[in-house]
């Protein structure tokens, strides 16, 4: 049914109980702020509001309902000995050796400085053909080889970035009339 | 029903433009390519149109939205028969017996079946919706407070149940948060500010749009650039067009899964991939050669794509008669026709009756240019899968945060959309699907405020929630959807069974 392999899914379900664990104590600590929240939200009873109908009421509703569900995620984890962690340092290490773990990183660095720096520090198109090119570059340049040999690849990630940077700007600013940031 | 002929007859004509066809067959041709790339979902192909169609009259917008979401999902086939990877999550059954179809080298046979079966499973999912409609629509203006209020949590409890599968509860505590971030923001009754400072952009609530970009769209591109990449393989495609009668041969495969898939897709938050799924699995129960499903059966790749375009129709009658979008991509369909000023919901057969038929005549626009397009240019729109991600995600990460801040200009959206893509990816990771997350942002707002009107009408007391035939019923439902997860209630149903069917079986070892 998903396309990952059997040496991935079979990591991720013994895995499963623990990330269980830690979600579903994120969930009751959830849960249980939303309640209190709720509960200290304003009744607006100098103006006779009818008390089931004050704000605080169906916030107050869905956290009992998220906390409890968490209490049933964390019973059935700890049924399932989630609550053995299991990190030490060499589960780190070999999580960060990962090749997927490698571009996952990547690919959040890179498209966090985008969205969250780059916009509004840099005009728009700069911005754009920038992190397009960065994008490009860092994932397809191969380690090993100088860069000297990887010049063909620099300069199609400068015109992949450039055209599509640009064409992106014209046609939605131009064309469609949307508002850029 | 005479009149609802006469109400198709004339929206029919009135599409009948020179511009607005070229609108159909663009915006169709744009919804296959995006359905074609991997990391390009159904849903931020919608998205990404909303903002694009922005300033269009109403009527022609949602028509290239739908031909859009229509492209997307039957484009997402391609790329599951010649590639093995579902263009879109709708397509993940076609893969099953698309890829082996192309591995022996009838690929092209295998896209013009898939074609074929998606035309008439939308065709049939049109007809479901434009009877149906009008009924439900009818139906649907007996709900008061109490009959919203289970609609909202049957909404939720379904939606997790079926999108979760393996585990139920994932679904579920997925729907319940999406329903607690529609509370975030100014509530209606008060005007009184929740989780929010006020005079803070999150005072404003969060926006549908931004989170689904999100969470449908940059989740998918993390998903993608983390995986290996894929292999492009050169496949000849040969001949396209399919023979009649390999049509005619599976007539009651093509017209089951249609009415299964269109059904699949009414039910609120339930979409394209569940109703693939399922009509897979009944044609494999069904068929007369179950062994041959997984390795190339026609059968199999023809109830896929015909279950899952029929969900697309299917998906809009909520959204038409409820307000409640069937699916993900119909939830953007839903916040589109809101921005263009169209409000569906329980009144829509009294306030625009006209309009459910337009939304029939967009459906069929779609499905025909999605025929046409279908069986040609294969082999030159084959050629769009050469473009490597790495390429081609951060181009598409462009697109998302141009799509979460266009329609009210607001960085804070662009904010939005990065933390819920961040969080969904991982809430992903562990299992919790989405689409129960961004129906519970829908249904938000509906649990709101009718668990605060019905208390009121109740007084606090519970049994009106309870005595109501209607909401009753949703309750029993909902229930049951719940229960029938419980391994303890399984085991008492199936001792019940046994201890019914008992003296049946003494009587026939007699």
């Amino acid at each position: 049914m998903h396309r990952l392999s059997l040496k991935e899914d079979t990591m991720k379900e013994s895995n499963m109980p623990k990330a269980d664990f830690l979600m579903s104590i994120l969930l009751i600590v959830f849960g249980i702020t939303v309640l209190v929240t709720s509960i200290n939200m304003p009744r607006f009873e100098e103006m006779d509001a009818n008390p089931y109908s004050v704000p605080g009421v169906v916030p107050g509703f869905l956290g009992v309902i998220i906390g409890f569900m968490g209490l049933v995620l964390l019973i059935r984890s700890l049924i399932r000995k989630g609550y053995k962690l299991g990190i030490t340092g060499q589960t780190v290490k070999n999580w960060a050796k990962e090749d997927s773990t490698r571009r996952l990183l990547l690919t959040l660095g890179l498209t966090l400085l985008y969205a969250l720096v780059f916009i509004g520090f840099l005009p728009y198109a700069v911005g754009t053909v920038l992190f397009i090119f960065a994008f490009i570059v860092v994932f397809e340049y191969k380690n090993g080889i100088p860069l000297r040999e990887q010049k063909r690849m620099i300069w199609k990630a400068v015109l992949t970035s450039v055209i599509s940077g640009i064409s992106i700007w014209v046609v939605f600013r131009y064309l469609f009339l949307v508002n850029l940031p | 029903m005479l009149e609802g002929l006469q109400l198709f007859g004339q929206s029919l004509l009135g599409f009948m433009q020179f511009k607005i066809l070229v609108y159909v067959l663009l915006a169709t041709e744009l919804g296959i390519i995006v359905g074609m790339l991997p990391g390009l979902t159904a849903t931020m192909g919608v998205a990404l149109l909303t903002t694009l169609t922005f300033k269009m009259p109403a009527s022609e917008a949602i028509l290239v939205l739908i031909c859009m979401y229509v492209g997307a999902i039957y484009g997402g086939s391609r790329s599951a028969i010649l590639l093995n990877i579902p263009g879109t999550p709708a397509n993940a059954a076609t893969a099953v017996d698309g890829y082996p179809l192309a591995k022996q080298g009838r690929a092209g046979r295998a896209i013009g079946i898939a074609t074929t079966g998606s035309f008439i499973g939308t065709f049939i999912g049109m007809i479901i919706l434009a009877l149906f409609t009008p009924l439900i629509g009818r139906f649907a203006l007996e709900f008061k407070s109490f009959e919203f209020f289970w609609l909202a949590i049957f909404g939720i409890v379904i939606s997790g149940n079926l999108t979760a599968p393996k585990d139920p509860l994932k679904g579920w505590i997925a729907g319940f948060l999406g329903l607690f971030i529609a509370m975030i923001g100014m509530e209606s009754s008060f005007a009184f500010i929740r989780f929010a400072r006020p005079g803070s952009e999150m005072s404003g609530g969060i926006a549908l749009l931004p989170a689904m970009v999100g969470v449908f769209g940059f989740a998918e591109i993390i998903t993608v650039m983390k995986q290996s990449a894929y292999e492009v393989v050169n496949t000849r495609i040969e001949r396209v067009i399919p023979k009649f009668v390999e049509i005619w041969r599976n007539k009651w495969t093509i017209v089951r899964s249609g009415v299964v898939g269109t059904f699949i897709g009414a039910i609120p938050g339930v979409g394209e991939d569940i109703a693939a799924w399922v009509s897979y699995d009944m044609a494999k129960r069904s068929s007369k050669t179950p062994e041959k499903f997984g390795k190339g059966s026609i059968e199999g790749l023809i109830a896929a794509e015909a279950g899952n375009n029929a969900c697309v129709a299917g998906a809009m009658i909520p959204v038409l008669t409820l307000a409640i979008p069937g699916s993900a991509p119909a939830a953007v369909l839903l916040a589109a026709m809101f921005i263009h000023g169209v409000r569906p919901g329980p009144l829509i057969m009294i306030e625009f009756p006209s309009f459910v038929y337009e939304v029939v005549v967009m459906v069929l626009l779609a499905s025909a240019a999605m025929l046409i397009l279908g069986l040609s240019m294969v082999k030159w729109l084959v050629k769009v899968l050469a473009v490597p991600r790495e390429k081609l995600m951060p181009i598409i990460f462009v697109l998302c945060v141009v799509g979460a801040f266009a329609i009210q200009s607001r960085t804070f959206d662009i904010g939005v959309m990065v933390f819920f893509g961040v969080v969904g990816y991982f809430l992903r990771e562990m299992d919790y699907p989405m689409a129960p997350l961004v129906l519970g942002i829908i249904l938000g707002d509906i649990l709101d405020k009718n668990l605060r009107r019905s208390l009121i009408l109740s007084d606090g007391h519970l049994a009106p929630f309870f005595n109501q035939p209607i909401g009753l019923v949703l309750f029993f439902v909902t229930l049951l959807v719940i229960l029938s997860k419980m391994k303890w209630f399984q085991n008492i149903m199936l001792g019940l069974k046994n201890l019914i069917t008992a003296p049946f079986r003494k009587n026939k070892e007699v």
